[in-house]
């Protein structure tokens, strides 16, 4: 029987001719090398960036230790000191959301050094700024360690 | 480079730690960092503890952090004018005895331990032998001493102990009035004379040094 154009049935036909031609394109898709690259790349990407921001940290970690070995420092100083240790702890809070969002890629197993590079530089950024809340604004030690250091300059 | 001596709370960790596998590269980071030649100057890296002390610029009490697997943390006090170099502690950050950082009341602690250590000196001196670290306390380097120039030596180490009052465990006092050396069985050694009080003419007590230093401290 002569089916017509006009006939409903036949858009069954082009409806499944529509998904044939759609399946067969998505599948050399898949495997095309474009798509293979661009997948590469935003890894690469991921990592480029991880590893910028895993850099910075520790170059911040490395300034933190320069500040204690400034003699000489008067009120102003320190008041500057307490500003960089308030700005740090802000910062933690950003670079802590930043980590739990990467940490969803290392548990797929994409990026998984550079997610623990940067999770390592995030600890060793607040033990850094920790430390400097201690030797500069803890009294009680300031007192101690003043009395010792004079002790060892007269031994 | 400076001489190098611990407190055996550094000795204890040590070797705790080294005879698990985890920390296998903890003598070689030591020896790489603190035993590679470099100088006072060359040491004055990683977080000063005590910086905001009058006099920290020449004896730094000093946290550093080893970047290798097991992420050590060491403590240490340099005093420069006499080239010297005081391991106070270490501990890892990863692996079975990884340890979260020192407490306070611990960093407080192990720097008054140093400075009452080199007073007394109960302290070891850590030499490289055959690549490995060797820890020899120095009452036991005192006792192997022979010659006159090193008793001499000793003399001038501890000259600060003599008029000086000391205490021992029991809370009992002597005042140390000089120091001597004599000869025994060939061998030099040195003597403190020991008076009960400051004031006291009567028979001085000689006794050896290292032994008094035992247990004995001094507190003026």
């Amino acid at each position: 029987m002569e089916m017509s154009l006009a006939d409903p049935k036949n858009k069954i036909a082009e409806i499944a001719q529509e998904v044939k031609n759609t399946s067969y394109k998505e599948k050399m898709n898949l495997y095309s090398e474009k798509n293979i690259n661009a997948f590469l790349d935003a890894i690469l990407d991921v990592k480029s960036y991880l590893k910028e921001r895993t850099e910075r940290l520790n170059h911040i970690s490395n300034l933190f230790s320069e500040v204690t070995w400034i003699d000489n420092l008067n009120e102003k100083d320190l008041e500057l000191i307490h500003d960089i240790i308030s700005s740090a702890k802000e910062l933690r809070y950003t670079l802590v959301k930043i980590y739990i969002n990467y940490n969803e890629l290392k548990i797929r197993g994409i990026a998984t050094d550079e997610v623990k590079e940067f999770k390592k530089a995030i600890d060793n950024y607040t033990e850094d700024y920790e430390d400097l809340e201690y030797i500069f604004f803890n009294s009680s030690k300031n007192k101690l360690f003043n009395q010792i250091t004079t002790g060892l300059s007269k031994l | 480079m400076p001489a190098i001596y611990c407190l055996e709370d550094f000795k204890t960790e040590f070797e705790s730690l080294i005879s698990d596998k985890q920390y296998r590269d903890l003598e070689s980071d030591i020896i790489n960092y603190f035993f590679s030649s470099k100088s006072t100057e060359e040491l004055c890296s990683g977080k000063r503890l005590n910086a905001t002390s009058d006099g920290a610029f020449e004896f730094p009490y000093i946290k550093k952090r080893f970047e290798g697997s097991g992420g050590y943390r060491v403590y240490f006090l340099l005093i420069k004018k006499d080239d010297k170099l005081y391991l106070m502690f270490i501990h890892p950050k990863t692996g079975p005895s990884a340890a979260r950082n020192l407490k306070e009341e611990k960093i407080a602690e192990l720097y008054q331990k140093i400075f009452d250590n080199i007073k007394t000196q109960n302290l070891f001196k850590v030499e490289l032998f055959n690549e490995r670290l060797k820890f020899i306390h120095l009452y036991d380097e005192l006792k192997s001493r022979r010659t006159y120039k090193e008793a001499d030596q000793i003399v001038n180490r501890n000259a600060y102990l003599s008029k000086k009052t000391l205490i021992n465990a029991a809370g009992e006092t002597c005042f140390m009035n000089k120091l001597r050396i004599d000869v025994k069985d060939g061998h030099h050694e040195v003597l403190c004379e020991l008076h009960p009080n400051e004031n006291y003419t009567g028979q001085a007590t000689f006794l050896q040094l290292d032994k008094v230093l035992r247990d004995w401290w001094p507190i003026n």
